[in-house]
């Protein structure tokens, strides 16, 4: 054991509710001479079995579906709720980044909740004094200060608890996706303020199913699955274990409905063309396949079954990453083409380098004809998958989405001038 | 060079020390009187009347009563029933509405017990002092009242601030053990109008201590507020001190209470982030 770690949290179980229960239970079946193996015979657990360590300065990311147990991890470290077996042990002032807008009343203005908030968050009064005006300014909230929050947007409210919580001076800091706040001028403004406090040093939990924000803040991520911890390590392995493991799951049931999805009856759009079926080849040998490497040439091809021939159209290819966010659309234009589709057969999409960084897929299609009308959208429903290579995981850190062939160059002021 | 770098990574690090003891209570105690400050600010919000909301639950309390002695006898030992009967509502008044905010002062403030580690024993507080807020605020009216009818304020006044200490004590141990039960199952939260109602006749309130007589006596005196009460009303009406054998009585009661209830609040208030 590490001696210059923050947070110790060792072998800790926690179940939900009064133990009262559980433990009388547990007494009675002692008494009758009956043992339960069953873990969960006493109520579920929500936690099982977690340690893990955090040193000082470093950033920790928390990931896992809903209800795995992420926000019952920050609340057992908050010191809200006591764990039911095991430890924590918390070195310095730590603070709860969560329900920011617990304490805020509605009938009170913007101002008053600042002071108030302050207080929750343990501010003294001479601290609120001083930093009253960096929360203001930070809020942007202006003129509507003094009106009573009941007015305020959901945004607004959100904003303004955020804004008396980054002036907090804390050693540990738990934030449960209060990132997602705001529009994308303050959410920047948030990113950059969490920057600046990892820097400085403070230390950070950090729960979010944004993997794109546990990459960029934190050194390392744990993966918590039905209570446990699955996977730690680096964030990009961790996220791609969560996504891998999500897709397993989702491959099922994006199976089903990918059936459902390519049953053309069920789909909108004039149905002139139809999309049957997207398959995945390699561009050199027409080989299918579902995994590539990054830099590889992939030819999508979409099969389709024609009813009316069109002359028209436009086609775009959305490819996706697992959380939705569209990475590139690929287009065709047929006032610019020539192409018309007369009978039925497939249309092969061949990217030359596809230099998307490892991970799960996902393709969407969109037809429409001259005037706009959609023939036919097939919502994400296939996916395929890209695979490393050491050379790229160096040269990235699989962080963000797409590979950059790249060289640097060092060169000094000296030779700088010589070359001019 | 690596040296300098630490040095100016060290100019950089800026870590509150890890607070003091005063330092934290100081904390608490502006956590605490932010919270009193809001509940009583937030009250005014919205209404008409505003700040004359704080009086007018005793007020009103008075005038069905003045009502009510129009039909039903009811003996005021021979002071106006205005100066005998309010002199005890407005305490009264105080501790039915103080073991009403405790529980709902717990359960309202759900968000915080959910996220910050402050002493589960603050909130219970912040529904005793709002009550006590409204108490002092009435109590202008009372000594308003008391002038208009000539009554004098004697040497026996100093009892007031045990009779009140006694009084805040009381609705914290019947508060929390409220509390207590309701974060975990809410029967006597809906219930607890009626509970107050049957406690109010119970009491001295509205008619004189010399109305219950003979054996139900003996039971009646179990009732803490009942010496409470009466003392507010001998100490105001009379000029008297309280009667300490009934005040003494309470108190074993309310001692028997607190051993009962006191570990019982402890142990569910660590409970409370995940029971609310």
């Amino acid at each position: 054991m590490s001696q210059d770690a923050v947070i110790r949290v060792k072998d800790v179980w926690k179940r939900y509710g009064l133990p009262l229960r559980p433990y009388l239970q547990q007494r009675m079946d002692k008494a009758r001479g009956r043992f339960n193996d069953d873990p969960d015979a006493y109520g579920p657990w929500s936690l099982q079995d977690v340690s893990f360590e955090v040193k000082q300065g470093e950033s920790l990311g928390i990931v896992g579906k809903n209800g795995a147990g992420k926000s019952t991890l920050l609340k057992l470290l908050a010191g809200v709720s006591p764990p039911t077996r095991g430890s924590i042990e918390i070195t310095g002032r730590l603070f709860p980044m969560i329900e920011l807008a617990a304490g805020m009343h509605n009938d009170l203005t913007g101002r008053e909740n600042i002071k108030l908030l302050g207080a929750v968050m343990g501010f003294n009064e001479q601290q609120i004094k001083d930093k009253t005006p960096d929360i203001e300014e930070f809020s942007e909230l202006e003129e509507w200060l003094d009106r009573p929050i009941w007015q305020y947007s959901s945004g607004m409210q959100a904003r303004l608890g955020f804004s008396v919580a980054v002036n907090v001076e804390a050693d540990i800091l738990l934030i449960d996706e209060v990132l997602s706040v705001g529009d994308v001028n303050f959410r920047k403004k948030c990113l950059s303020k969490m920057d600046d406090l990892i820097d400085n040093g403070v230390t950070v939990l950090f729960v979010s199913h944004n993997p794109y924000s546990v990459e960029r803040l934190c050194d390392k991520a744990i993966y918590i699955q039905n209570g446990k911890i699955a996977a730690a390590g680096e964030p990009a392995d961790i996220l791609t274990a969560y996504y891998q493991e999500s897709i397993v799951k989702e491959d099922i049931a994006r199976k089903k409905e990918g059936e459902k999805i390519l049953d053309s009856n069920l789909r909108a759009g004039s149905g002139d063309f139809r999309v049957q079926e997207f398959t995945f080849h390699k561009p050199e040998t027409g080989e299918e396949v579902s995994e590539f490497l990054t830099g590889d040439a992939i030819t999508v091809r979409i099969h389709l079954n024609v009813k009316n021939p069109i002359d028209k159209f436009t086609l775009s290819l959305r490819i996706s990453d697992a959380s939705g966010t569209i990475i590139s659309e690929l287009r065709l234009s047929g006032i610019q083409s020539d192409m018309t589709i007369h009978e039925s057969g497939y249309l092969d999409c061949i990217i030359d380098n596809c230099n998307l960084l490892p991970g799960a897929y996902w393709i969407e299609f969109i037809a429409k004809d001259h005037g706009g009308i959609v023939i036919d959208h097939v919502p994400y429903g296939v996916s395929f998958m890209i695979n490393g290579n050491n050379e790229i995981f160096q040269q990235t850190s699989n962080r963000g989405f797409v590979y950059l062939p790249v060289n640097w160059q060092l060169n000094s002021n000296r030779s700088f001038e010589t070359n001019r | 060079m690596m040296k300098d770098a630490i040095d100016l990574m060290s100019s950089w690090i800026n870590i509150t020390p890890t607070i003091t003891r005063k330092e934290k209570w100081q904390g608490y105690w502006h956590l605490l009187m932010s919270l009193v400050l809001r509940d009583i600010q937030v009250r005014y919000r919205r209404t008409v009347l505003g700040p004359l909301w704080t009086i007018i639950p005793a007020v009103m309390t008075m005038v069905i009563f003045s009502f009510l002695r129009g039909v039903v006898d009811i003996d005021s030992e021979g002071v106006p029933y205005i100066v005998f009967a309010f002199s005890t509502i407005v305490p009264w008044t105080f501790f039915q509405k103080a073991i009403t905010n405790v529980p709902n002062s717990v359960i309202g403030n759900g968000g915080l017990l959910r996220k910050m580690s402050v002493p589960r024993s603050l909130f219970p507080l912040v529904g005793i002092l709002t009550a006590l807020f409204d108490f002092f605020m009435s109590f202008i009216v009372l000594i308003l009242i008391l002038f208009l009818n000539n009554v004098p304020i004697t040497i026996a006044w100093l009892w007031l601030p045990i009779l009140l200490f006694l009084l805040c004590l009381l609705s914290w141990i019947v508060g929390i053990g409220i509390t207590s039960v309701s974060v975990y199952r809410r029967d006597i939260l809906r219930g607890l109008s009626y509970i107050t109602q049957l406690w109010f006749f119970a009491t001295p309130v509205v008619y004189s201590l010399n109305a219950v007589q003979g054996k139900k006596r003996i039971l009646y005196s179990l009732n803490p507020t009942v010496g409470i009460i009466d003392g507010f009303r001998q100490v105001l009406v009379f000029g008297q001190s309280p009667d300490v054998a009934l005040l003494l009585v309470g108190f074993v009661v309310m001692m028997l209470a607190l051993c009962f209830v006191l570990p019982l609040y402890h142990y569910m208030s660590l409970y409370f982030a995940d029971v609310i």
